[in-house]
């Protein structure tokens, strides 16, 4: 256990300490504003309503925030992280690593946890500045009142899309460990990325359609994790060092 | 020297280890141990195998056939490696990170304890007490390279294990090296290092493995190497040139080859070759000796004749080289 938070301190630090990612994070915040101009879009059209109708609507939108946003980021985020692994391999500090007593399987999961949790620092971030500029700013000096998400959506944000990132994540992983061309590892992410997308895009346009209502919008999230975990686990049993070494230049 | 069966205790023991990379049989059947406080030494050209060795050493690559072990365990298992320290053909150390970050994160996987105390030590030692707080970056190659000397030691290992630590570094820093190299050895430390520099294996090691082609050419102790290789000899100097009639008599009373260049005789013999009966052989027959040389082969010469004989050998069909098929 205290290897396996060894590797993520470091990763964090190392991550805190390069100079790009001081570029990355304020780029991701503005990325975010998009979220923001459709909702004031949205309320344009509903500003003259009662104040039932603004907060029903804008719960919905939030609702649907809690869903996407940290989702949204956690994705481009972990992308940004296995690119340090293939750093990590190309200069060959990875080999040095393996030769430690830290098992494989640990760097492997130590490596995933570590982009998963500055993904998800990212994502929650932009997503409570969206949640204070929308509830706090907009909404409450019109109706006086607070209002917060679903119970689902919150359990989605802080417990599913962190599963789900992190499956992915492992997966994005294991192919940079085990292949020569880190290209094979973005592939493999822009692949899961699509899957996931195309999922979570299917749900919103057939759930409603079939009259089930968009708060069972977590399954999708159950599925892509079990589904996605079953394939990491299959990994896990195939990692070994020499894999590693073997598909490392030099 | 001769290549039995070590002794259970031995800091690192290989046995008949075969090893296949992309079908080419990189390590044929290399057996051999290095004794605890041995500063071992494994020599041979680029390609022989010595950084496959290193890795199968460290559990990085696994043997298709043979055994090792490394402090009397299998270093496959993580925790065996629990008690090694290695430096790789790469560094390994982190850019962005300060030298003393870099030390603490090992300090971390190693579980040291107290390890700001010993950072501060290992880095003393290393002598960059004043620099730990620069990034990595900011280092010369020489510089890295103690700091990673500096890492390998950190939780104090019983056995080392450097894969060319002195290579690209310029004269000052081989010595920097090679003085951390000497401080370990006198405090216990077991050392296996691979490397092309003979001279410097030379004066560190007091065991060597030579690797060629995969296989084993040479192995044991350095002194007796030397001294068991053929060629022993002197230079004996005389004040006139030696009588053909004594030379003859020289070559056959005391069975080794003599040949007179002007005023000075070389002679030369197997491994039982000595001197003085040689010079009182001389002596007796009335020549007068002005100054006697020893010469006795360095490890630069074994290592020409052994990679020439090896050379001969895969081109006769005999062994297969570096680059010997399946
Ligand atoms: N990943 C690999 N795939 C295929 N062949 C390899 C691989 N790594 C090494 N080899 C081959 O194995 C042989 C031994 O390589 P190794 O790196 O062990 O040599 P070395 O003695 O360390 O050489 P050097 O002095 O250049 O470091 C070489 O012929 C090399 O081409
Ligand atoms: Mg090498």
């Amino acid at each position: 256990m205290t290897n396996l938070w060894a590797i993520i301190r470091k990763d964090l630090l190392e991550i805190f300490r390069a100079r790009g990612t001081y570029f990355y994070i304020p780029g991701m915040f503005l990325m975010s504003t998009f979220f923001f101009f459709s909702y004031f879009a949205l309320y344009g059209q509903i500003a003259n309503e009662k104040p039932d109708v603004i907060l029903a609507t804008t719960r919905v939108f939030l609702n649907g925030m809690g869903y996407m946003l940290p989702m949204l980021y956690a994705l481009f985020a972990c992308n940004l992280s296995s690119a340090g692994l293939v750093f990590e391999k190309q200069k060959r500090s990875l080999e040095s690593l393996m030769a430690t007593p830290v098992s494989i399987r640990r760097i492997w999961i130590g490596k995933s946890l570590s982009a998963t949790l500055s993904a998800l620092a990212i994502a929650y971030g932009a997503s409570i500045v969206a949640y204070c500029v929308i509830a706090l700013a907009e909404v409450y000096p019109k109706v006086h009142k607070a209002i917060a998400p679903h119970g689902l959506a919150f359990l989605t944000a802080l417990v599913l899309v962190p599963l789900t990132i992190f499956t992915i994540s492992l997966l994005v992983s294991y192919i940079q460990l085990v292949t020569r061309n880190p290209r094979m590892g973005n592939l493999v992410y822009g692949l899961l990325l699509l899957v996931s997308w195309g999922a979570l895009f299917l749900a919103s346009f057939y759930l409603p359609a079939l009259g089930i209502s968009v708060d069972y919008y977590p399954l999708i999230f159950v599925g892509l994790i079990v589904v996605f975990g079953t394939v990491a686990y299959l990994c896990s049993r195939a990692l070994t060092k020499e894999k590693v070494v073997l598909s490392s230049k030099g | 020297m001769a290549m039995g069966p070590a002794s259970a205790s031995s800091a690192i023991r290989l046995e008949g280890i075969h090893k296949h990379l992309s079908g080419r049989h990189v390590l044929d059947g290399v057996g051999f141990a290095v004794e605890q406080g041995d500063i071992f030494g494994c020599l041979g050209p680029n390609g022989a195998g010595k950084t496959t060795t290193i890795r199968i050493m460290l559990g990085l690559l696994r043997a298709d056939a043979g055994t090792v072990t490394v402090t009397g365990r299998d270093p496959a298992e993580d925790a065996a490696r629990a008690r090694v320290g290695f430096l790789l053909e790469a560094d390994g150390l982190y850019d962005d990170l300060s030298a003393w970050d870099n030390l603490d994160y090992y300090a971390r996987l190693y579980g040291v304890r107290d390890p700001g105390g010993r950072i501060a030590e290992v880095l003393d030692g290393a002598g960059l007490a004043d620099r730990g707080r620069d990034k990595v970056s900011a280092y010369s190659k020489g510089m890295r390279q103690r700091l990673a000397i500096a890492r390998a030691v950190l939780h104090s290992p019983d056995v080392l294990i450097l894969d060319e630590p002195t290579a690209g570094l310029d004269p000052g820093g081989q010595v920097e090296v090679r003085r951390m190299l000497q401080d370990l050895r006198e405090r216990g430390t077991t050392v296996f290092l691979s490397s092309h520099n003979l001279d410097e294996m030379q004066r560190l090691c007091n065991r060597i493995v030579l690797i060629h082609g995969g296989r084993i050419r040479l192995y044991g102790d350095l002194e007796s190497l030397a001294a068991g290789s053929g060629r022993r000899g002197a230079v004996i100097e005389t004040s006139a040139p030696v009588p053909d009639e004594v030379l003859a008599a020289l070559r056959q009373e005391a069975g080794v080859s003599a040949d007179r260049d002007g005023a000075a005789v070389t002679v030369s013999g197997g491994a039982s070759f000595e001197v003085p009966p040689v010079v009182a052989f001389l002596v007796q027959k009335g020549i007068r000796i002005e100054q006697v040389t020893k010469q006795q082969d360095s490890l630069e010469d074994l290592y020409v004749r052994i990679e020439a004989e090896a050379r001969a050998g895969a081109a006769a069909g005999g062994a297969p080289g570096a680059g010997g098929r399946r």
